[in-house]
């Protein structure tokens, strides 16, 4: 459903020098897969993903989303920000509703969604809760169902739990594995964390940075409805020494 | 939370006070001529036979009126035409120098003019007021465009937002409580306007009241009229910031600059 095809992106530094951030990307996604990329910070890793977004411009790369060339963001492709990005004036139903909206979808039709993702996501008890008095965990909660709620083919998550502390995060990452097995959707997962990409994903690629190249793929062999006792098994263990190893 | 509240109330009050012992001292022991201060008591009789004699409540509504006319104008115009400036760089290249000199010509210097064109009646009022709250505010709210996070407006893309959703309904809201606090401090100049204009020429207003006072040496009635306008410019201030976070729930406290 996804196609990368050589992509590349440079930028122009503040002396004027061109640096590369993504070079020469090619892969493939389809439907329904948990694809992470790992790599350290600066690798282009999150350049990769707001291209795909249609954020971020390249001329002469190639990105094919569903037969068509990605131009500019779309609600097709959602995205989750890693500062969750919320609308602030907005209670958390507002919020979560705030895609449909802007699709021009009915009152009744996008309060009849948002109370599904409410409780998806247990959030009914905060529906009128403004951004500004929740936790982090919280609201990348609501970053998650809001994009959910928009229904998008593909959701790219730009270092979700990265402002998160390792507690909540961790239940994050059960919340999302969780999650995926109710609402099965397309993910690109983008993190600098190993054991969050092997926990979550179906595949996970490896990126080398400056510049940024994908350096080895890696498949991961469990199945749904995982929950943190893996990453205590041995075969969690040895996939994570192997990953790091090729860093 | 609380005690610091009453603490800078009390400490504001303490000015006031301090103001006014000074202000007791020098006019009781004449030490200042009445000519020049009345002492409190004067001035408070001034006062009451203003609004008793001249009928000095009919001026105060007509200055408030003028004030509000032209202030609803200029916001009207300032607003949609601040967020055009702040979102398009060609556009802002286009109008603001010219703004910014307008902005910089003192407004009494612009007064004899506006009477040349549009006499000494209401017209010329509210133009002066809206003239200068207009180039005054419009900037302002230009500023606060820049304010709206870069992620926010992607995220919204993201979400299917088209251009015209980002504007009015996600940079907008953003900046509401910033245009409101920009609205609070640009009354301000509504008044400094009105006064000039009132004051040139006019035939009714709390400026004209001043200057009437001032031409038969009624001093506390001269006092009285400035008191009038710095307590009118305290209520409205006050009342603004009470109200901001009844109207913007959601946002944090901004840092009142002015």
């Amino acid at each position: 459903m996804l196609e990368l095809i050589h992509v590349s992106k440079s930028f122009r530094s503040a002396d004027g020098a061109v640096v590369p951030a993504v070079d020469d990307i090619s892969m493939t996604i389809s439907e329904k897969e948990f694809v992470s990329i790992v790599g350290p910070s600066g690798c282009g890793k999150t350049t990769l993903l707001r291209m795909i977004a249609g954020l971020e411009t390249s001329a002469g790369s190639h990105i094919v989303f569903n037969g068509h060339p990605v131009h500019g963001p779309d609600r097709e492709r959602g995205m989750v920000f890693q500062n969750f990005a919320l609308f602030p004036w907005m209670t958390v139903e507002e919020n979560i509703g705030s895609g449909l909206r802007f699709a021009g979808k009915s009152d009744a039709e996008t309060q009849d969604i948002v109370s599904r993702y409410l409780k998806l996501t247990g959030l009914e008890k905060f529906a009128t809760a403004y951004p500004m008095t929740l936790s982090g965990g919280m609201k990348q909660r609501v970053a998650i169902a809001r994009t959910l709620a928009s229904d998008p083919q593909i959701i790219l998550m730009d270092e979700p739990f990265g402002a998160l502390d390792t507690q909540t995060r961790s239940q994050m990452q059960e919340f999302l594995a969780d999650l995926w097995v109710k609402d099965s959707k397309t993910v690109i997962f983008v993190t600098h964390d190993i054991e969050e990409a092997i926990f979550l994903s179906d595949r996970v690629f490896l990126m080398s940075p400056r510049p940024g190249q994908i350096k080895q793929e890696f498949k991961i062999p469990f199945g749904p409805g995982r929950n943190h006792e893996l990453k205590f098994s041995d075969e969690f263990f040895a996939l994570k020494k192997e990953i790091m190893r090729m860093m | 939370m609380r005690r610091s509240k009453w603490a800078s109330v009390g400490l504001g009050s303490l000015s006031f006070a301090v103001i006014f012992v000074i202000w007791s001292a020098v006019t009781y022991t004449r030490f200042v001529s009445d000519v020049f201060l009345p002492t409190p008591s004067e001035l408070v009789h001034g006062a009451v036979m203003l609004f008793v004699q001249r009928g000095f409540l009919w001026d105060i509504g007509i200055s408030a009126l003028r004030i509000i006319i032209g202030f609803v104008i200029a916001v009207m115009l300032a607003i949609p035409i601040g967020i055009a400036l702040g979102l398009s760089r060609r556009a802002s290249q286009l109008l603001e120098p010219v703004v910014d000199f307008i902005r910089y010509i003192p407004n009494p210097a612009l007064i004899p003019l506006f009477i040349l064109w549009f006499g000494v009646g209401e017209t010329e009022k509210i133009i002066v007021i809206s003239q200068t709250v207009f180039f005054q505010l419009v900037l302002m709210v230009a500023n606060s465009v820049s304010f709206t996070p870069k992620e926010i407006i992607e995220s919204a893309q993201t979400l299917g937002a088209t251009r015209w959703h980002i504007i009015t309904r996600v940079i907008f809201p953003y900046i509401k409580p910033r245009i409101y606090d920009d609205l609070r401090i640009s009354i301000g100049w509504a008044w400094t306007a009105l006064m000039a204009a009132e004051i040139v020429g006019a035939s009714s207003g709390i400026g004209l009241i001043i200057v009437e006072a001032q031409r038969l040496l009624r001093t506390p009635n001269v006092v009285a009229g400035i008191l009038t306008i710095g307590i009118l410019g305290l209520i409205t201030d006050i009342t603004m910031k009470l109200l901001y976070p009844v109207f913007f729930p959601w946002a944090p406290k901004l840092e009142h600059h002015a």
